[in-house]
């Protein structure tokens, strides 16, 4: 069974944006806890942005994709934008085979994201 | 002394003692009396009604109340009908008594879980047979082409899915896998089944029946659920293979004459995801040769884990392929890398429906 910690950032200066910052892997196993977490930050949500940092997620799979989909309906549900950044090559590879890509803003790096919120 | 107070024994304890201080003040008031009429018996009366008295104490205080517990507990040993003991005691009866009630309240619940449990297993058993219906039991025979592929559910319903339809000069095979596994992937790959199988009697080709089946099953899923698919026509005709991705894993083809397995990114995007995937897919040809193969596969042989925690992963599967590349038959092919696989995770529960596909162009 795999492990997840989720690490939630904000930029006390900056009311643009809130990165959330993925430890471990977003598999079947773990998506309740992150479901629970997520989606509680995202009932009173109101920056115009939200950043997931996956520099330390090391592994997702079909299930923790149909995660990022549906937190990600939720926010375009309330004119909002995902971010994706950090992916590492295997994670990389199983969003873009499933088309994910075509779907969000992906960086590589977190300040790179943050930078595409100031466009 | 707190457990004196709510004990049985102190209800007896005081009944006797009044029972053996009124016995002591009639004794002495009365002894002249028993004297004259008992004829020298008086004693003996008196010991005798202090009997019945402590023996009426005891069927009263201790054995009616206790065989009021005991009948009931008799009741449900020997499975006969029983009822709930009302009582406001506190005392051992009073514990009993709740605790014959609850106990029973606690097996009638079971009961009423194991039925409902039985009513859905044997509801599962109906969905499986209705899934596994759907599926090919029997590998058609394709001009040009042969073909062997299985599925295997993790649970009784499984998201994984295959079909094979021969419809106006066209071949269709497609191999699916929905988000997760068990009902809720179930109920979407019989929908996605349908769909395929529908739009391939009305198009003529894989980007057609791929657009329109997403612009269908979005409709009707809910966002976190969608279907990954890779749809392969074979035109019988010009004897080409075409592919249409949906955001599937890769497609494995072992080019005989090179000697080497291509691992091809099926592309797309999965079905569900977006309500328009026109712009987004296309349909490609796969150049094939005499002898080489075609293998499509679920995540669920790739993220198989062994007993040590490491993956099936791809690099392993298109070695295993290019290993047994020289097999005469799709059939061949498939059961090495199904062994292949078996010995790899070893006694590890399956976590996920596994679904393979081998085709051999002739």
């Amino acid at each position: 069974m795999g492990l997840l910690t989720l690490k939630f950032t904000t930029d006390v200066r900056d009311n643009d944006y809130e990165v959330v910052e993925f430890y471990g892997e977003l598999d079947q196993s773990t998506i309740g806890n992150a479901e629970k977490m997520v989606f509680e930050l995202l009932e009173k949500y109101d920056r115009k942005f939200l950043i997931f940092d996956f520099t330390n997620l090391t592994f997702t799979n079909s299930e923790g994709i149909g995660f990022i989909v549906d937190v990600n309906t939720k926010l375009v549900d309330k004119k909002k934008q995902l971010i994706l950044c950090g992916l590492r090559p295997n994670v990389a590879e199983v969003l873009e085979a499933m088309g994910v890509p075509k779907l969000f803003h992906v960086f590589s790096k977190i300040n790179e994201a943050i930078s595409f919120t100031k466009q | 002394m707190d457990f004196f107070r709510r004990s049985i024994a102190k209800k007896a304890f005081i009944t006797l003692f009044i029972g053996f201080l009124i016995f002591s003040v009639l004794k002495y008031l009365g002894r002249d009396y028993i004297d004259a009429n008992f004829n020298g018996y008086g004693d003996f009366v008196l010991y005798f009604l202090l009997f019945v008295f402590a023996f009426a104490v005891f069927v009263f205080i201790i054995h009616l109340p206790l065989s009021k517990v005991f009948i009931q507990m008799k009741a449900l040993l020997t499975s006969r009908p029983y009822k709930k003991i009302f009582t406001q005691r506190v005392d051992e009866v009073g514990v009993l008594a709740h605790f014959f009630n609850e106990v029973t309240k606690n097996m009638e619940r079971l009961s009423l879980d194991m039925e409902e449990g039985r009513r859905m297993s044997k509801e599962l058993s109906v969905g499986s047979d209705i899934q596994k219906k759907i599926l090919p039991t029997q590998m058609p025979q394709i001009p040009g082409l042969l073909i062997h592929g299985s599925t295997r559910p993790a649970s009784e319903v499984g998201g994984d899915s295959f079909d094979i339809n021969d419809v106006n000069g066209n071949v269709y095979v497609y191999i699916g896998d929905v988000t997760g596994h068990g009902l809720p992937a179930g109920l979407i790959m019989v929908m996605v089944n349908t769909l395929i199988r529908t739009f391939s009697e009305v198009y003529q080709n894989g980007y057609d029946i791929i657009v329109n089946t997403n612009r269908i099953l979005k409709q009707r899923i809910e966002p976190r659920r969608f279907m990954t698919c890779v749809l392969l026509r074979w035109n019988l005709q010009d004897q080409k293979m075409y592919y249409t991705g949906a955001g599937h894993e890769h497609i494995m083809i072992f080019h005989k004459k090179q000697g080497v397995c291509e691992v091809k990114q099926s592309g797309g995007i999965a079905l569900g995801m977006v309500p328009d995937i026109s712009k987004i897919i296309k349909e490609e040809q796969i150049p094939l040769e005499s002898g080489d193969f075609v293998i499509l596969y679920s995540d669920g042989i790739t993220e198989a884990k062994n007993m040590q925690g490491e993956m099936f992963g791809i690099e392993r599967l298109k070695n295993t392929i290019s290993q047994y590349s020289n097999a005469n038959t799709p059939e061949e092919l498939f059961v090495n890398i199904s062994k292949e696989f078996g010995n790899f995770v070893g006694q590890q529960i399956q976590a996920d429906d596994i679904t393979l596909i081998a085709l051999k162009k002739l």
